[in-house]
């Protein structure tokens, strides 16, 4: 979550959420981001504990995508144990996964970049003098929270999806009521597609690269493999030899690099790669709302948010139709795991958290507990691109007033939608 | 006519999740209703942040463990500034998964997470009572939302909120579920406060103990319990998710206010 407060000193300081400095010098036209969050060092907390405590303990990554760091640690722990769940589970967590996409991009646009377009400074001033958006956002959040809170038995850090399925799954009559909220809101969704259409984003475009799931069958969310925007790809199992992850002194984030090139990960990527995968009334906003540069342009990160809260509402629409007419509910029940004769296992689970590829690995050993672990979040992946991007905003503005150019580069800073909280783990 | 003085409220957020101010908000409306009651003076998730933070509030709710050295310096002058001092969530309350690890694990750690040049922000991660006096407790890992309005409310209305004075495993038995702890899981329920309506049980989960211990529990039984299907390490690690504080003493529950400045009433 990124909120902002700029000092002026003799750089310039534009704050992200308390725990991070975006240090700008305009003179020297240099960027860099010092994420000052504490080290709570998750992938060392969970060492020496039982697998299943692997996506109860790393879901405390993020209270925001706790979805994401849950499913994420629940697909690693099934690959090393090399259990394969019933395919209504997975339906019930792709299912899961459509609530978290949806409720993190609406909180990021309508509380975090909203207000920089409107010219309101907070979201209780929007909130009064945008009545009917707010309300159309309220409603928004209410259906994508019910989705969680039926599915996973709580909206923050939900409690039901374990390896191997679920301890309890939802009735059919929860999932039809689902359905039916799902018909009442899914137009405000669209409306909520124009009202950032009809914002104004800044011209800019980079070069860098970029890097999300992507699947030649579907918009890859939960599953996929891993693309560049050159239309390479590599099993997400080999992400940790094809990127570089660097340590530096000034920030507790570590700074990502693909063949010493920084790279963006996050809705606008998944766009670029996968936008033929899109549900057709998201599909059909794409085709009005986006041309070929603004792909490259990390200001319609936000529209390309908002778009997917679309895509997620069909699909969601798609699975709850799925669990009713041709599931058996119960089958997505956890079943007891013998595990004997097991002898220990690599695990790596990949999903598209709302920020971005989403990267857990787990190695456990012969008594299932974990002996190594690793997490690469999505805002690690972009702290290093954000710097970069951000020296050549300075640079295209640079006939702006500072004052101006401050603006931009928080406005950059909201688009790229930073999760600090997740970047540091 | 007189304007109405109204207390004055903010909200902070240490090194966590953020989970717990996000339950906040899922009460929305009626959190809109406690606006009308209170000024939300510093709300980072809600508003632009401001030079709030350099005046004196009547009620400052912290979120988070205070782990780097700003913060504990942060949560001392808070605490100098604010009437009434609440702990949001495990994080504030006992340290929650914040503090598994103790600080030689923590440097050991840092060589391999990051490297052995690398210096890290984070010293040890301890309650904020290990730093300063709290007031008031809202536990859980996340807090309940209705706890946490409950609490406020209170408050709000110049009421001395006092913590649950009974388990878990209370509320598990008023609901009716069944046992985990005789299918032979490792259930905290007995030890730990009530107040999440035996969320993680009813779906489920046997209890890890994120609300804290309840004073007056006899951890030690339920330890012998556990002993019938666990080893004496199991039992360690499973302590340790939530209680490494709650295990070396730590006082994490106060229930005195403080005298220094009583919130307005309204």
């Amino acid at each position: 979550m990124a909120d902002q407060f700029v000092q002026q000193l003799n750089q310039y300081v534009t704050r992200i959420e308390g725990h991070g400095v975006l240090k700008i010098d305009f003179d020297q036209n240099t960027a860099h981001m010092q994420v000052d969050e504490g080290e709570r060092m998750f992938e060392a907390m969970i060492v020496g504990q039982k697998f299943d405590k692997a996506p109860w303990v790393t879901s405390r990554i993020c209270g925001v995508c706790p979805v994401a760091h849950t499913l994420a640690a629940i697909k690693a722990v099934e690959e090393a144990l090399r259990i394969k769940p019933e395919l209504t589970a997975v339906r019930l967590r792709e299912l899961l996964l459509c609530g978290q996409i949806i409720g993190s991009h609406l909180l990021h646009l309508f509380f975090l970049v909203l207000p920089d377009y409107v010219g309101v400074s907070s979201a209780v001033e929007l909130a009064e003098k945008f009545p009917a958006e707010f309300h159309l956002a309220l409603n928004i959040k209410r259906f994508c929270d019910k989705i969680i809170s039926i599915v996973g038995g709580r909206v923050v850090h939900p409690v039901r999806a374990v390896p191997g399925g679920f301890t309890m799954v939802p009735t059919e009559e929860e999932i039809r009521s689902l359905s039916l909220q799902l018909e009442d809101t899914i137009d405000e969704a669209v409306n909520l597609v124009e009202l950032f259409a009809e914002q104004e984003y800044p011209e800019f475009s980079v070069l860098e690269d970029m890097l999300s799931l992507a699947d030649d069958n579907s918009y890859a969310l939960y599953r996929g493999m891993v693309g560049l925007l050159n239309g390479d790809r590599f099993d997400p199992r080999d992400l940790e030899n094809n990127i570089q992850e660097e340590v530096r002194n000034y920030s507790s984030a570590k700074f990502s690099f693909l063949k010493n090139k920084t790279y963006f990960t996050g809705a606008l990527t998944r766009l670029n790669l996968s936008s033929g995968q899109l549900a057709p009334r998201a599909k059909n906003l794409y085709n009005q709302c986006f041309s070929e540069e603004q792909l490259n342009n990390p200001f319609y990160n936000n529209l390309a948010q908002a778009i997917e809260i679309v895509h997620c509402y069909e699909e969601a629409e798609k699975l709850i139709e799925w669990l009713i007419e041709e599931s058996d509910l119960q089958s997505g029940l956890v079943r007891p795991f013998s595990g004997t004769g097991y002898s220990g296992g690599r695990g790596v689970g990949c999903v598209e958290a709302p920020r971005g590829l989403l990267y857990h690995r787990v190695n456990l050993n012969e008594n299932f507990l974990i002996d190594e672990y690793n997490i690469i979040t999505p805002t690690s992946q972009n702290v290093a691109n954000l710097e970069v991007t951000c020296q050549q905003l300075i640079e295209k503005y640079r006939d702006k007033s500072d004052e101006e150019k401050k603006k931009l580069v928080q406005m950059l800073i909201r688009a790229y939608d930073p999760c600090l909280t997740c970047s540091v783990h | 006519m007189k304007k109405e003085l109204k207390p004055t409220l903010a909200i902070i957020d240490l090194t966590d999740c953020e989970g717990c101010q996000l339950e906040l908000i899922s009460f929305k409306e009626r959190l809109l209703d406690l606006s009308d009651k209170v000024e939300f003076v510093e709300w980072r998730l809600a508003q632009d942040r401001s030079e709030a933070l350099r005046q004196n509030f009547d009620v400052v709710i912290i979120e988070g463990t205070p782990i780097t050295s700003e913060e504990v310096e942060l949560v001392k002058e808070i605490r100098e500034r604010a009437g009434i001092v609440v702990a949001l969530g495990s994080c504030a309350a006992i340290g929650g998964v914040n503090s598994i690890l103790n600080q030689s694990e923590r440097e050991a750690a840092k060589n391999k997470i990051y490297n052995s040049e690398y210096r890290l922000k984070a010293t040890d991660s301890r309650p904020l009572s290990a730093h300063i006096k709290v007031d008031v407790v809202i536990p859980g890992c996340p807090v309940s939302g209705s706890e946490a309005e409950e609490v406020l409310g209170k408050l709000v209305h110049g009421f001395f909120p006092r913590p649950k004075s009974y388990t878990v495993c209370m509320e598990c038995k008023a609901k009716q579920n069944r046992c985990l702890l005789l299918e032979n899981l490792p259930c905290m329920g007995p030890v730990t406060r009530g107040g999440c309506g035996a969320l993680c049980l009813s779906h489920g989960i046997p209890c890890y103990g994120c609300w804290g211990k309840l004073d007056g529990t006899n951890v030690e039984a339920l330890k012998k319990k556990f002993k019938e299907f666990m080893s004496e390490e199991e039992i360690g690690k499973r302590f340790r998710i939530y209680w490494r504080n709650e295990n070396s003493n730590v006082k994490t529950q106060n229930s005195k206010l403080s005298p220094k400045l009583k919130i307005q009433k309204i």
